[in-house]
């Protein structure tokens, strides 16, 4: 438990924090970028009030031609000069789906010399292109302007930071990426995980900061998915023990269960087990499928006879779920069952997949 | 006429030649002449769960027990887009293909993609009956994730591990009711040329019915003419008709490369996307059963960036709209059957077949590794190094990422195969392969007329491109771009981390997929129709 490494500053915070905004486009467009990487891999950045998307007709190579083109106007500006109408390209598979009205940040990379869409924009008149997809497509709804305001000036200050200590840039980066985490917007949390996770070990958080994100996990009004998912990148970190997910495993119930249940994936703990065993017995057969596929791993030897009802259950899906949590834990009393099941069950389709999951297994 | 098993492994040695690298090609071994016969079949896969049950039953009028787990996360583009209702069905498509030289099945699925471990299931639960099963995923992006990385968040899976057991049921007794109903049939097969499918009238869009949206380096020294874009115009059809004095149509299947995802990004309606009414034209035409097999997929072949309309003039059909993806698919349907023609398929072609399983291929994607180790990608598959399986997760990256978890093993192992049905020949990658590629493995078949390539076959690992066109900036700059700081990196500003780089398993996919599959083309193109 804790928060004490010590070591290099995460680069891409020092560089956050140093570096100078003025960042050239390297053509990013994958779905899993942050918040962060956007603003300094784009020229542009605003808030802005989409207005219009529609086909816009120009010559190319004097041939007739049409493409797409969004028009908003901007309501707040954090990088690049000034503008208060623009008009952009969108170029990413996928890529963010606008209505007029819509507010959204915007990050926009100017159409310059080189750029494979040059030629279009001059053609069309359009200056500029948004590579930005449906998970960075950050459509701001109701109640979330203010903290998109504050993480997008909180950017925009740090690019331009000169002269502060080290220890001074980081413990702003923290502060930063700890209100994201506690946001009420869904995309802004998810990017403050993307940048922790992608910024290694090197954040080291205090008592009271562990403390505060563990609070966060345990907050119903959040996303269960979203809880989780900062659980794990502290038990990746080694911010938190089994105890952490032992609290969700007693004060969580029915869906938000199920997916604390399903999130053991890759983290088997023989602790885990007297808490997922009981759910066998849960009143909910999704739960109850949950918990069986959860202990298809060999760290719960042991739970077979748990498990061996469900084999004779009248829903399938928990006779299947019995045999893939059998043939995981693959321990000769597992294997024994499933041989058993093989030859009297009942269900041909039973017995099929148990043959192929234990051809496949061997 | 003689041949021609090419590779049979089956039992025993079928497991052992999974295990051990084998399928090497075996033995030409003799069997007498036999009359071709064909079975056909259709498993409805659709996603159902307790909260959508209703909105199935009101679309389809058909009452569907839960196969699914609330919510179905919807595959292809961001993560979160939970289905709401539904336009059409998805299904599992098939026909065994039986005749001199072996039997074949080709399953077909309305899904994203399949991983190989899955269908290794499959396989063992279809047994011995078929020598050769090819399950190939269309890749609709309007379907369920099947493969992990369109969950709720960026670090969830959205998969339903009960409904992947549900869909290799499905596979199981698809191919299991396609052997039941095998007939006395015959075979013929076209290729037609897709021009004019679309209006031209976009910068990508070259009136192929399909656009390139992603133009690589170097492509416009390879095709200056289309400022380097690149598509596969090659729409190849296969029809199986009854022998008898009916000559009813058993099964049409339709091969052309372009990603299924018409509705694109916003829409909440499970559907099979334009593939849905291709099928649905050529079933009113003949009868039987349509197929739609995707082709060379890679490098983002795909319908968003065309515009069709319904005559030809105007007007122009709203993008991204279940009437777009209606007419275009009625569209490459009407090619198909004006190719087709009447002329009588041959009655015994040769089945020939043959496959390399496993090739493994070298995973170099740091993205990958960690969403292999946190389980988001997988489900139950794992890594392998040496030959053996490798199920490790550690921390190799230096620091500071060294508390990222990465999977360990070396190799992802997967598998090709080459097949042969009298004129036709099939290329099974596992792979969104650039029809770059594509028309070099084309030009490699030289035993054959008609060429289909079966996209995302027996397996999905991404995008194929040559590797002399692979970008390794991505990967070479990964840290600097996970940290935020592509300028740190050496090779900034030229660093390409789109999607074909970034979800991509490295610069070895196209050297050790052609490298295996090369042979067996060679092996097919000695067989004789």
């Amino acid at each position: 438990m804790g928060g004490t490494r010590s070591g290099l500053m995460p680069l891409g915070l020092m560089c956050f924090l140093v570096c100078s905004a003025q960042v050239v486009l390297a053509h990013i467009d994958a779905v899993r970028v942050s918040l962060s990487q956007l603003f300094l891999s784009s020229d542009v950045v605003v808030i802005a009030r989409i207005e219009g998307i529609s086909d816009r007709s120009f010559l190319l190579d004097n041939r007739p031609k049409v493409d797409t083109v969004v028009s908003a106007r901007v309501s707040y500006q954090y990088k690049g000069r000034n503008l208060s109408d623009i008009e952009f390209f969108q170029d990413a598979h996928g890529h963010a789906h606008y209505v007029p009205g819509d507010l959204a940040v915007l990050f926009l990379n100017t159409l310059g010399d080189g750029h494979p869409l040059h030629g279009v924009g001059s053609a069309a008149g359009v200056d500029f292109v948004s590579s930005q997809a449906s998970n960075t497509a950050h459509r701001i709804n109701p109640g979330e302007l203010a903290d998109y305001q504050w993480v997008l000036a909180a950017y925009a200050e740090s690019a331009n930071l000169i002269g502060s200590s080290n220890e001074q840039r980081l413990q702003r980066v923290k502060q930063t990426m700890l209100r994201m985490l506690g946001s009420n917007s869904k995309e802004i949390t998810e990017s403050a995980l993307l940048d922790w996770e992608n910024m290694g070990g090197e954040l080291q958080l205090d008592q009271e900061e562990i403390a505060y994100l563990l609070a966060l996990t345990r907050d119903p009004a959040s996303p269960v998915n979203l809880r989780v998912a900062i659980l794990h990148s502290m038990s990746r970190k080694q911010l938190v023990d089994e105890t952490a997910w032992i609290y969700l495993f007693e004060h969580e119930v029915n869906e938000n269960l199920l997916r604390v249940i399903m999130s053991t994936h890759g983290i088997e703990n023989r602790a885990f087990m007297p808490y997922i065993v009981a759910q066998l017995d849960n009143s909910s057969d999704e739960v109850v499928e949950g918990a069986a596929r959860a202990l298809g791993h060999p760290a719960y030897k042991g739970a077979e006879a748990a498990l061996k009802p469900l084999l004779h259950e009248e829903n399938q899906r928990l006779n299947y779920a019995a045999v893939y949590a059998l043939a995981g834990i693959n321990s000769a009393q597992a294997r024994q069952i499933l041989l058993d099941a093989e030859a009297d069950h009942p269900n041909p389709k039973v017995r099929r997949l148990i043959s192929a999951r234990l051809k496949v297994f061997s | 006429m003689a041949i021609t098993r090419i590779c049979r492994p089956a039992g025993p040695l079928r497991l052992l030649s999974m295990l051990l690298l084998v399928c090497s090609p075996l033995v030409a071994q003799a069997k007498p002449p036999g009359d071709l016969s064909v079975g056909t079949c259709m498993q409805d896969i659709t996603p159902v769960t307790a909260a959508l049950a209703g909105a199935y039953e009101a679309s389809f009028g058909l009452v569907r027990a839960p196969n699914h787990t609330d919510p179905i996360y919807m595959a292809g583009f961001g993560n979160g887009r939970e289905a709401t209702g539904y336009n059409d069905r998805l299904w599992a498509r098939g026909v065994v293909i039986d005749g001199r030289g072996g039997r074949i099945a080709l399953v077909a699925l309305d899904l994203v993609g399949y991983f190989n471990n899955q269908i290794d299931i499959a396989r063992e639960m279809v047994g011995d009956d078929v020598d050769y099963l090819i399950v190939q995923s269309t890749h609709t992006h309007e379907g369920p994730d099947t493969l992990g990385i369109w969950g709720p968040d960026e670090l969830t899976t959205g998969v339903d591990p009960g409904y992947l057991d549900f869909v290799n049921d499905a596979i199981a007794d698809c191919v299991a009711a396609a052997t039941e109903n095998m007939r006395p049939a015959r075979v013929r097969s076209v290729t037609a040329n897709t021009a004019g499918l679309s209006l031209g009238m976009r910068p990508d869009d070259d009136g192929f019915g399909v656009a390139d949206q992603k133009v690589l380096e170097g492509d416009d020294i390879i095709s200056p003419a289309t400022n380097g874009r690149i598509v596969d115009p090659n729409l190849v059809v296969l029809q199986f008709t009854e022998r008898g004095e009916k000559k009813d149509v058993i099964a049409t299947i339709v091969n052309f490369g372009s990603h299924p995802e018409a509705l694109w990004s916003q829409n909440t309606l499970i559907t099979s996307d334009f593939p849905h009414y291709v099928r649905e034209r050529l079933e009113q035409e003949y009868g039987g059963t349509a197929i739609w097999v995707s082709g060379a997929l890679g490098v983002l072949q795909g319908p968003d960036r065309i515009d069709v309309t319904e005559d030809g003039i105007n007007p122009v059909l709203p993008r991204r709209t279940f009437q777009f993806a209606e007419v275009h698919g009625r569209q490459l349907a009407e090619r198909a059957i004006a190719t087709l023609g009447n002329k009588p398929g041959h009655p015994a072609p040769v089945i020939a077949y043959a496959r390399q399983n496993p090739v493994p291929v070298k995973l170099e994607n740091p993205f990958f590794r960690f969403f292999f180790a946190i389980g988001v990608l997988g489900n139950g598959r794992t890594l392998y190094t040496d030959g053996a399986p490798d199920p490790s997760v550690g921390f190799p990256l230096p620091a500071p990422f060294d508390v990222i978890p990465q999977a360990l093993g070396e190799d992802l192992q997967t598998e090709v195969g080459a097949a042969r049905i009298g004129e036709a020949g099939l290329i099974v990658v596992p792979t969104e392969l650039d029809p770059q590629i594509g028309s070099q493995y084309r030009a490699a078949m030289t035993g054959v007329r008609d060429k289909i390539i079966v996209g995302l076959g027996n397996d999905h690992i991404g995008y194929q491109l040559l590797n002399s066109k692979f970008d390794d900036s991505c990967r070479i700059c990964a840290p600097f771009v996970l940290a935020g700081v592509p300028q740190f990196c050496p090779l900034f500003p030229d660093i390409d981390c789109s999607t074909v780089f970034q979800n991509n398993v490295g610069p070895g996919v196209d050297p050790a997929i052609s490298g295996a599959l090369m042979p067996l083309i060679e092996q097919i193109n000695q067989t004789k129709p």
